[in-house]
């Protein structure tokens, strides 16, 4: 549920004036229609509570993973009558290393920033019959802009397929991974709760990483067969400079095009016996993008594959989870590079994450990662923050987090959640480098971040 | 064709497409719907009590061998992480 920054250069960007009354239509729409089952959040939906579905929140459980898939239309013994709308804040508090050269955000400082980072509001559960939705709309403090941020609308059912049961659907959202259920994936892997006004300096990512979050469309179509094996299939279009605009993206006139729909893919296996659970598997996407929406010198083709595996213990007391997630980019910059944006017509960029966690009580939570970015050296690419024009970094991550609501909230309020924490970001290498890795004298670790948050979901 | 007019039409014929995709979803939905479940193994369903817990004393059993939630037969003697005292 939390708004990650798509890279670097995302809150430098202008804001664009809000278009809340849009998305506010668009969930009011939505309430109207689920008046038959009017209920506010997958909590009073399913009468479970948040440690049903999740290890600590946003990590799914195996029948986390399994609402999802059945569009989120599980229904178990709501009478509240509430509708399906949530609402969560995030005040947060973020230190680095060393001060920014210039405040990150309009009316911040250089260091030690404390803000109300995020607050969301959401539709989650079903609308009616087999269809259910996840949509999110966030006011982000670091852009100062409201937009319809994680979106995830979907219909399933169940058939028989060589003789076992297989739960099918056709899915709707706006960021590739943001539809699925393992948190080996971009779109809901770790770190969940990310600061935005920190780091300066951020590994590049591949593609598939973030950088079409919101600004895309899919239509998709995928089949969970005897509980274990997972195939989906998914285009990806961008949004229109209008669309972007009506939905809160910025900066809309500099933003790209596709040539043409981009075929996202996803297989899993996720055996499951007593409380394990292993899933491993492969994703991806293919697209060509015209920089600027420009076509007049060809089109970016990136392909990204990645390749994903998780191993959850989900017991009584504790749980315990280790991913891992590595994604293999190639490039082939035809227009970029015909632009004088790059230095190769062809590149290569890996992105590798390795992360162990353990939850007791789904109340306390410990998460360490390793993650290391690697590829081709490029001077146009990287030369502006790379004295090697590398765009390698690497480096590890630290979160530990309360979580007092996991079985059930204040009484006046059951369905709350809250997740309280402390992250600690420490870069080994970035751009290359370790000290002035740029040339202007700055260094890996005074580019660590320390981080703290409070999460609130209502 | 002026290239307003072109553009209209272009918009038309999206907006028609469109429609034409989203319908057969939305009358899907519209059916009647037998409620979703999952399977007992991404619960830990057993067919014993677990710590004076039974599927009998939960609120998402329904007698005689049934699940609001859980697919399958469900014994009022079995358990799962799901059980929540009945009210």
């Amino acid at each position: 549920m939390m708004v990650k920054t798509d890279d670097a250069g995302e809150s430098s960007r202008q804001a664009r004036s809000p278009h809340l009354v849009m998305v506010l239509a668009i969930l009011a729409v939505m309430l109207v229609s689920s008046r038959a089952a009017a209920l506010p959040s997958f909590a009073r939906q399913t009468g479970q509570p948040c440690a049903s579905c999740h290890t600590a929140f946003p990590e799914l459980t195996p029948f986390g993973r399994r609402f999802k898939l059945n569009g989120y239309t599980l229904f178990g013994d709501d009478k509240s009558g509430l509708p399906h709308v949530a609402m969560m804040v995030m005040p947060t508090f973020t230190h680095t290393g060393v001060a920014q050269d210039a405040p990150p955000a309009h009316g911040t400082k250089t260091n030690d920033n404390l803000i109300l980072q995020q607050a969301s509001l959401f539709y989650g559960g079903q609308i009616f019959g087999k269809l259910g939705a996840f949509v999110q709309a966030t006011y982000d403090r670091a852009t100062g802009r409201t937009f319809l941020d994680n979106t995830d609308v979907r219909y399933a059912d169940t058939a028989k397929m060589f003789g076992q049961d297989v739960l099918y659907g056709f899915d709707f959202n706006n960021s590739p991974t943001v539809q699925d259920v393992w948190t080996t994936t971009p779109a809901w892997g770790f770190p969940e709760a990310a600061p935005t006004l920190a780091p300066q300096f951020t590994p590049p990512g591949t593609l598939i990483e973030g950088s079409l979050s919101g600004k895309v469309a899919s239509a998709g179509f995928y089949t969970f067969w005897n509980d274990m094996a997972y195939f989906e299939i998914s285009g990806y279009q961008m949004l229109s400079k209008g669309q972007e605009r009506l939905l809160g993206e910025p900066d809309s006139a500099t933003s790209d095009g596709f040539k043409s729909i981009a075929p996202y893919w996803r297989i899993a296996f996720e055996p499951d016996w007593g409380p394990n659970s292993w899933e491993f598997g492969t994703f991806g996407i293919d697209a060509h993008i015209h920089p600027q929406r420009d076509s007049t010198f060809g089109s970016d083709h990136y392909t990204d594959i990645g390749f994903d595996s998780q191993y959850q213990y989900n017991g009584e007391m504790n749980s315990f989870t280790v991913r891992a997630s590595d994604i293999f980019e190639r490039q082939h910059l035809a227009s970029t590079f015909n632009q004088g944006g790059s230095t190769n017509l062809n590149n290569k960029l890996r992105s590798f994450k390795f992360t162990g966690s353990w939850v007791y009580d789904h109340t306390y939570s410990l998460t360490g990662e390793y993650f290391d970015v690697a590829g081709s050296s490029d001077a146009g690419l990287y030369g502006g923050n790379s004295l090697v024009n590398s765009p390698n970094g690497r480096g590890l991550l630290f979160d530990a987090a309360y979580l007092p609501f996991s079985h059930g909230g204040p009484k006046f309020w059951p369905w709350a959640n809250a997740r309280i924490g402390v992250s600690y970001t420490h870069f080994l290498q970035i751009y290359g480098g370790n000290t002035n890795f740029d040339g202007a004298g700055h260094s890996a670790k005074g580019n660590d971040v320390t981080f703290l948050y409070a999460w609130v979901a209502y | 064709m002026t290239h307003d007019s072109a553009t209209h039409n272009i918009n038309r014929r999206k907006l028609i497409l469109a429609a034409v995709a989203a319908a057969p979803v939305v009358v899907l939905a519209a059916l009647p719907a037998e409620a979703a479940k999952v399977s007992q193994a991404s619960v830990g369903y057993v067919a014993h009590p677990n710590a004076g817990h039974a599927c009998g004393g939960c609120k998402l059993y329904e007698a005689p061998t049934a699940c609001k939630l859980v697919a399958g037969k469900i014994s009022p003697a079995g358990w799962c992480q799901l059980w929540v005292a009945k009210a």
